[in-house]
């Protein structure tokens, strides 16, 4: 897990638990290159650098996208205004473009320590810090975050396929969440093929629950 | 150090229940297996060990249905794929029939009369202390009967050994189908009472022929018991009766087995019989031995002397006489004036006597029953009550046990046999004499509750049928319905054993027999195949073959 870390989607701006955060996505003008709606689709993984000294061993906070809110002042303000176009707002007051934003809701799953190789699924023990980048998680750095072997008992040696997160994204009571972990477990079915009979389980179970029962 | 198996969760249904959780990974708190608990009671003394069965074990946790959709994808995978710990997935609730604690003095179990507490540790019984709780007597000591093994425990752990003094006293009944192997468990038994540590008086009443193989006694090593110098101080004998060995002296015939004997008579012959019967006896007074003929002559005179001359009773006479000459006179191979065997020879200490009445009328073999156990009856009754001394007849100074198989042909339910009476009159009074009766019968739905209902100490197999289970149910009162629950699932050579030769009731693995068992089926397939073996066909060509003579000899043509 040497990887660098790619290019940051956006930062942490407010959270309203200590798993759950809120990334504003960065819009156009704010770094060189910014990201691309499909970098924060709904289901993708992101990391965030843990603060302190975790952070310069490496520590990274893996969360899941599951909810995208867009933000635009000026909804709602129907009152009487200048004609000035989109085109002369740019350049004449650059700067009101930053107030409309895409903001993220972001569910901490883990934790991944690159020097250490170690991974841990569920509630981390350190909070975020605002404005701390956001950056989606490669493919490799998935697989890596899902298959890894035990450090003592159950699982022993050998490494094997964990989702200990989804307890937690299927008990909240945000029908995203659970909308959220069917992505998951579909985009991990195509990632690890080796894997793909049980998460069909876990998957039909889930889906089973979420779209027969709820409908029933 | 001891591991805790469980901790109780509180008090169950009723109050000499309750319930425990447990993991049970290595899957050893199977029903009607043994657990306890410590009982605190007084600051001084010594806690002592509550001993209860398992009746009953559900799961209060297991993986959903949902988990157990893919059989290609183990359950305890997705479990660990959603990060729960895959070695301890089961939780089970287990429910536990108080036995109480024993207590050595009294040989017995004392219930304490509360349900342990939340949260007290469970032990499982080790195999040395259920080997001193369950059974009454050592294995091999002077009045026990090492039945077999603890079902729930390995084979030889946990012998279970019966008390053959309450055995004796108290009677027995051993209940099984076809083929859960209820003669080989009274083989074994008879094994057992006829050990130099017991020396039994053993009679069996044998109706199909099943008990020959008990000849084998005398010649094992396993019943011998020797001096120091090899001599053999104690060795069994085994006396089988063949069915035209075994005769009824007519003398020993009541008024009510001649009338039983002799079906659908009016009330005008009843009345000329009982007439003729008395005047024969008081006729004969001094020489009770009488013959058909007696009877016969006793009947015509009492009729004519009657002061009844008036009417004409020859017709009855004819029919009565025709009865009886048909049924006594023709019928010699089971009475006789003047022979039946002695009891003497019957039974003495050591000695296992086979009485094989196959191929005997079964009203005959409800008569040779009834006389048989009538004369038993009254001679222990008599020698325990010093009326009569050495050298009597009925001189009969050691107690017996006698085991009737197919008990339900000698007790039927609902039907009124002679032997009913007789056995009846045994099981009640037997204990007072020295007594003892085992009963062996595959349909208990047919076999008359009150006898059932008296024999104290019950061996019950695999029973499959509703009706016999219930029936078993009613009559057997030291049974716990969970216990017969099993019943259907019994295996061949399990039993329960209940009442007053053990302890407590337990589930029991019959052990090997030392002799050879006679009542196995017949392998018909086998036989059929041997009809067709080289040999057999040759010798029936041969036999089946004409033959014709000719110049150069005889010739054999198919």
């Amino acid at each position: 897990m040497t990887a660098a870390i790619a290019a940051p989607i956006g930062i942490i701006v407010s959270s309203d638990s200590h798993i759950q955060y809120w990334c504003q996505a960065y819009g156009p003008h704010e770094i060189a290159v910014p990201p691309s709606p499909q970098d924060y689709a709904f289901g993708q993984f992101v990391q965030v650098a843990l603060p302190g000294p975790a952070a310069e061993a490496g520590a990274r906070l893996i969360g899941v996208i599951y909810d995208t809110v867009l933000v635009n002042p000026a909804f709602g303000s129907l009152g009487p205004r200048l004609s000035t176009s989109d085109e002369q707002r740019a350049v004449f007051s650059p700067d009101y473009l930053t107030e409309r934003a895409t903001l993220l809701k972001i569910l901490a799953l883990g934790t991944l320590d690159a020097a250490s190789n170690h991974v841990r699924h569920g509630v981390p023990d350190l909070a975020l810090e605002l404005g701390a980048l956001v950056a989606p998680l490669a493919d490799a750095e998935v697989r890596a975050f899902h298959v890894f072997a035990d450090e003592g008992p159950p699982g022993g040696d050998q490494p094997y396929l964990h989702m200990g997160y989804l307890p937690q994204m299927i008990s909240e009571r945000s029908g995203l969440l659970q909308q959220a972990a069917l992505h998951v477990l579909e985009r991990l079915r195509r990632l690890l093929p080796e894997h793909q009979r049980m998460l069909g389980v876990v998957q039909r179970n889930l889906a089973w629950k979420l779209s027969v029962e709820t409908a029933g | 150090m001891l591991q805790a198996v469980g901790i109780t969760k509180g008090p169950g249904e009723t109050p000499h229940e309750y319930t425990f959780i447990s993991q049970d990974e290595a899957q050893i708190l199977k029903t009607g297996e043994y657990v306890w608990y410590e009982l605190h009671h007084g600051q001084n003394q010594e806690p002592r060990r509550v001993l209860g069965r398992i009746t009953e074990r559900h799961a209060v946790q297991q993986y959903p249905d949902t988990f157990l959709a893919e059989p290609s994808v183990p359950p305890d995978e997705i479990a660990a794929l959603i990060g729960y710990d895959r070695s301890a997935s089961d939780l089970f609730e287990l429910r536990v029939d108080i036995m109480g604690y024993y207590d050595e003095q009294l040989g017995a179990f004392i219930n304490p009369w509360i349900p342990p507490p939340s949260g007290r540790a469970i032990y499982l019984a080790d195999d040395a202390l259920l080997a001193t709780v369950l059974s009454k007597r050592k294995q091999e000591s002077i009045g026990s009967a090492h039945i077999g093994d603890l079902l729930t425990r390995g084979p030889g752990a946990v012998p279970i050994v019966i008390d053959v003094k309450e055995l004796v006293s108290t009677h027995l009944a051993i209940i099984a189908s076809t083929g859960a192997g209820k003669s080989y468990l009274a083989g074994v038994l008879i094994e057992e009472l006829m050990r130099a540590y017991n020396r039994a008086a053993v009679l069996i009443i044998d109706p199909h022929g099943e008990y020959g193989t008990l000849d084998e006694l005398p010649n094992h090593d396993a019943f011998t018991e020797r001096a120091a110098n090899g001599m053999a101080i104690y060795r069994p004998t085994t006396r089988v009766f063949k069915h035209d060995q075994v005769k009824v002296r007519l003398s020993t015939l009541t008024l009510a087995d001649l009338r039983y004997l002799l079906p659908e008579m009016t009330d005008k012959q009843h009345h000329l019989l009982s007439r003729g019967f008395r005047r024969m006896l008081d006729k004969r007074k001094g020489n009770p031995h009488w013959t058909a003929q007696d009877l016969l002559d006793a009947i015509k005179e009492s009729a004519s002397a009657g002061g009844e001359g008036e009417r004409d009773d020859s017709g009855t006479i004819g029919a009565l006489e025709w009865k009886i000459e048909q049924r006594l006179l023709d019928n010699e191979m089971v009475f006789s004036p003047s022979h039946h065997l002695e009891l003497r020879e019957l039974c003495k200490p050591g000695q296992c006597t086979v009485l094989q009445i196959n191929e005997i009328d079964e009203r005959d073999q409800q008569v040779i029953v009834a006389t048989t156990l009538r004369r038993l009856y009254n001679a222990r009754m008599e020698t325990d009550r010093g009326k009569v001394s050495a050298g009597d007849e009925k001189h009969l100074p050691y107690p017996v046990f006698i085991l009737l198989e197919e008990a339900h042909h000698f007790a039927p339910a609902g039907d009124d046999a002679i032997s009913t009476r007789v056995l009846k009159t045994v099981l009640a009074e037997g204990r007072k004499f020295g007594m003892g009766v085992g009963l062996i019968s595959q349909r208990p739905g047919k076999l008359n509750a009150d006898v059932l209902s008296q024999c104290q100490t019950q061996c019950i197999m695999r029973i499959v049928n509703e009706l016999d289970q219930h029936t078993i149910a009613t009559a057997v009162e030291s049974v716990g319905h969970e216990l017969l629950r099993n019943l259907p699932a019994l295996s061949k050579g399990q039993v329960i054993i209940a009442g007053s030769a053990v302890n407590t009731p337990v589930l029991c693995r019959v052990r090997q027999r030392i002799t050879r068992h006679g009542g196995e089926s017949h392998d018909a397939p086998a036989q059929w195949q041997t009809y067709f073996a080289g040999e057999s066909v040759a010798d029936r060509l041969r036999a089946d073959a004409i033959t014709v003579r000719n110049d150069t000899g005889p010739r054999l043509y198919r």
